[in-house]
């Protein structure tokens, strides 16, 4: 996983997100990792916030 | 996830969100059922004994990602790590620096990145098969 500029990325490689995209993704992904009462979540969960954040289709299939 | 994991990662993570880097830790029961539960991704074992590679979003290694932020500095393996990282910590204004981009994180919103991409080469079901490499 890569930041790149648009230019730099492979044609026809992967999947590409843009940065606001990513940082919701991210807040929703990671922004329970210090509370106290954590616990793992299901990959279902995993999958929804993926789905929240735009991010669906075959590519993003956790499993 | 047993009492005593849920406590040896706290203590990571503890560790992590305060100096930036993970504690030392020994091999052990709780160690390898995180390691197992993807909470932590273990190093090759040195001279030093077992370390911690990634608990995510943080990272023990210097090759990925930086987070910087008044009052500390933080390290992920890449950008999306880095923007959790600023989650993570409630970070109202950090730069996370990619490879040659860095985003900023002002007044807790992300600044227009112009024309930068997060792309991820590998699909979601394989992404644990090389962690590292992912």
């Amino acid at each position: 996983m890569r930041l790149l500029r648009s230019e730099e990325v492979p044609a026809g490689e992967g999947a590409g997100v843009p940065p606001a995209q990513l940082d919701a993704l991210a807040r929703r992904w990671y922004g329970d990792r210090l509370d106290p009462g954590w616990r793992p979540r299901s990959a279902e969960a995993s999958q929804a916030i993926l789905a929240d954040a735009g991010l669906t289709g075959g590519f993003w299939a956790l499993s | 996830m047993t009492g005593e994991e849920l406590a040896l990662r706290r203590a990571i993570m503890a560790s992590f969100a305060a100096t930036g880097a993970p504690p030392p830790v020994a091999d052990g029961p709780a160690l390898r059922g995180l390691e197992r539960a993807h909470v932590v991704v273990l190093a090759p074992a040195g001279e030093d004994g077992v370390g911690i590679h990634m608990a995510h979003p943080f990272a023990g290694h210097r090759d990925g990602t930086q987070v910087t932020a008044p009052g500390g500095g933080w390290w992920g393996s890449c950008a999306w790590d880095g923007l959790g990282i600023v989650a993570a910590l409630g970070l109202a204004d950090a730069d996370v620096r990619s490879g040659a981009i860095t985003l900023r994180v002002r007044g807790g919103g992300l600044q227009d990145a112009g024309d930068a991409v997060f792309h991820v080469a590998v699909p979601a079901r394989r992404w644990w098969e090389d962690i590292v490499f992912t």
